[in-house]
């Protein structure tokens, strides 16, 4: 869906994006991952048409952002970091405008507002002027205004920053949506705990350069060692922890508070046989889960002694 | 919009008019483009009720006969609304894609479906048709002008299409600065700037070029030194443009590994041309050399519309070795001064769009 290879933009000495290289399939969820001046916004600019790179190539939905720009715009929607709104404008006009600018024909313009409206929670701000809503609400519109062409790809820097807590989590349950729709969404962020709650895939970028891209829970696994196991029960934990440490597939095994902590390392989707182990060794396991990637530890870790 | 018309747009011109649309909505919402409207009447009324005095006195207006108070009244409306056309379309012009730009709007519509020819016709149209909806609401201060008596009503329609060509000269000049500059502010003084220019240089070349003819005491031609500035300039727009077009036809005409050799023989074709154009002996040049000093006073917007209104700068033009008479000679001059105001206005747009789509910010 996207594609980059080798991709390096510079301005003047400065070296913005240098030699990046990833890949995005369809329906993914990219989480885009750095610090400020990190070049996520160079690279989002680049995939999104607005910017040339100066090496390398970058496709989107197989078209190549330089050489047919147009079929990369029909196919992305863009919501950028910072973003004006018009004055003397409707929510409606505002919408109305942007679908005819990506020719959405006059007749379905109506139906496809009403369409984004609903799903951005805005349809109550229908008919109100565009500068009197609040910075969450304007940040919703933006959103609405990138789906208003129904696009594939969406290309979505920040797209929660500068936001109040309730605005924050309003835009993080929208996205969440939209991944249910099957978009294929590249979201920058240094916000990393929303990220991990979205997105299944993670690219780590400092100083223009790619430190890691990948599955966030193989990333989470290959750092840790293995796959983290949370195993909460009633009584008899330590017993319990001596038993998995003795198991081979465990690498691990820690208590924490009111539950085990353990690292399994064995083969993928057997990890059943650790909980088929302990009720059968008569433990009363309340519950057996894998532990959500900390992004933010990886993040940590991962770029521990790079420089900005 | 509706789609029918959408599409016959896009099937036409190539043209999304939704910028058009747009911009539409935002300019004529609010009090302020009826404000300005209000202002701009009130301006135009003002000034010929001011222009009457004398008139209402009893007095001879400067020397000139009562019959011909309408064409006086007229011809002060017509240099007021000049004044105001130049001072409100550039800002209007100059503003349009700069501010979005300061805005940071500007991104997401690059991101859009939209051309650079969509945004900047758009907006262009808009500012052409607010210029034209403030000279139609000077139309009942001009049918009241003709019934004073002593103004045709084919003066009326030379002074109209004039100052619809200014509009356009000014709004294009503003746009092309607009799709230039980064910042509003920077446009619109650059416009008025430029247009200041334009009107004194083109009062104060002519108007030193004619000394020396003066004080020969012969007929104030404009001689080897404007010819030869003349020409040059003549050949390197004329040349280039040329080249241009010579070195496209060449390169889809000749193969690949021929298109050196074709700009190069088109370099050789544009130079002869330019040559032929500034040898002193050539007709261009002679035609130049000799031609009346006043003609380069067209280039001065006020001058500009005395002559198509006919007044005595017209007239001083037209005397001219040659030259056509009356009525006539109005009308080639009128469509002259249109012809050079309408394809500058052009030009301009056309390079906003360019320049539009080289910007990438």
């Amino acid at each position: 869906m996207i594609e980059i290879t080798a991709l390096t933009k510079k301005f003047g000495d400065l070296v913005a994006v240098n030699d990046l290289t990833f890949r995005i399939e369809r329906g993914d969820a990219f989480g885009f991952v750095g610090p400020n001046g990190a070049g996520k916004t160079t690279t989002i600019k680049m995939l999104a048409t607005l910017l040339p790179p100066d090496n390398g190539t970058a496709t989107v939905n197989g078209h190549d952002v330089v050489k047919e720009p147009e079929a990369v715009r029909a196919c992305i929607g863009y919501m950028p970091d910072f973003f004006g709104v018009y004055d003397d404008m409707k929510v409606w006009e505002y919408l109305d405008f942007f679908a005819a600018a990506y020719r959405v024909p006059a007749r379905k313009r109506p139906q496809l507002i009403s369409d984004v409206l609903d799903l951005t929670d805005l349809s109550h701000k229908r008919d109100d002027y565009v500068e009197a809503l609040s910075r969450g609400m304007k940040q919703r519109l933006c959103l609405a205004k990138t789906l208003v062409h129904d696009p594939e790809v969406l290309l979505l820097d920040e797209p929660a920053s500068g936001l109040d807590p309730r605005a924050r989590i309003e835009i993080r349950e929208l996205l969440q949506e939209l991944v249910k729709m099957d978009k294929t969404i590249l979201i920058s962020s240094h916000i990393l705990p929303e990220l991990a709650e979205l997105c299944n895939k993670v690219a780590i970028i400092e100083a223009g350069k790619l430190v890691l891209a990948g599955d966030v829970k193989e990333i989470s696994s290959q750092l840790a060692g293995g796959l983290r196991l949370i195993i909460r029960m009633g009584n008899r934990l330590e017993e319990a922890c001596r038993l998995l440490a003795e198991r081979p597939e465990i690498a691990s095994a820690e208590l924490g508070e009111g539950c085990i902590e353990c690292v399994y390392r064995g083969p993928e989707g057997q990890q059943h046989s650790i909980l088929t182990c302990l009720v059968q060794a008569g433990f009363q396991v309340q519950s057996f889960s894998e532990e959500a990637a900390d992004l933010e530890d990886l993040y940590m870790r991962l770029t521990e002694g790079l420089g900005t | 919009m509706n789609t029918a018309v959408e599409a016959a747009l896009y099937r036409a011109f190539r043209l999304n008019p939704c910028v058009a649309v747009h911009e539409l909505r935002m300019r004529m919402r609010g009090w302020r483009p009826f404000g300005v409207l209000l202002a701009y009447s009130c301006v135009a009324c003002g000034a010929v009720l001011i222009a009457l005095i004398p008139i209402t006195l009893g007095q001879r207006y400067f020397g000139r006969e009562l019959f011909q108070v309408g064409r006086i009244a007229f011809a002060t409306l017509a240099h007021t609304q000049l004044t105001l056309i130049m001072l409100i379309l550039p800002a209007y012009a100059a503003g349009a894609i700069a501010l979005e730009r300061e805005k940071r709007t500007l991104e997401m519509l690059r991101v859009s479906l939209v051309t650079p020819f969509d945004v900047v016709t758009g907006k262009i149209i808009v500012v052409l048709a607010f210029g034209a909806i403030l000279l139609v609401s000077s139309l009942p201060v001009a049918a009241w002008c003709m019934m004073l008596g002593g103004l045709a009503p084919e003066e009326v329609f030379y002074s109209y299409s004039y100052l619809m060509m200014v509009g356009l000269f000014v709004s294009g000049l503003g746009i092309l600065l607009s799709s230039f500059m980064g910042r509003s502010t920077g446009a619109v003084v650059a416009t008025y700037g430029i247009l200041i220019a334009i009107g004194v240089l083109s009062l104060l070349i002519p108007g030193m070029l004619m000394i020396p003819a003066m004080a020969r005491g012969g007929p104030a031609g404009l001689g080897p030194v404007a010819a030869f500035a003349g020409t040059l300039v003549l050949g390197l727009i004329t040349g280039w443009l040329g080249f241009l077009l010579l070195r496209a036809l060449l390169a889809r005409l000749l193969r690949k590994e021929r298109r050196g050799p074709a700009a190069l023989l088109a370099v050789g074709a544009m130079l002869c041309w330019v040559w032929y154009l500034m040898h002193p002996s050539g007709t261009v040049f002679k035609a130049i050399e000799n031609s009346q000093v006043p003609w380069l006073m067209v280039f001065n917007p006020y001058a500009a519309l005395a002559s198509v209104m006919g007044g005595a700068f017209a007239q001083m033009v037209a005397a001219g070795p040659g030259m056509a008479r009356g009525a006539v000679a109005t009308l080639i001059i009128w469509a002259v001064i249109i012809s050079i105001y309408l394809l500058t206005g052009a030009a301009l747009w056309a390079g906003a769009v360019r320049v539009f789509a080289r910007r990438r910010d």
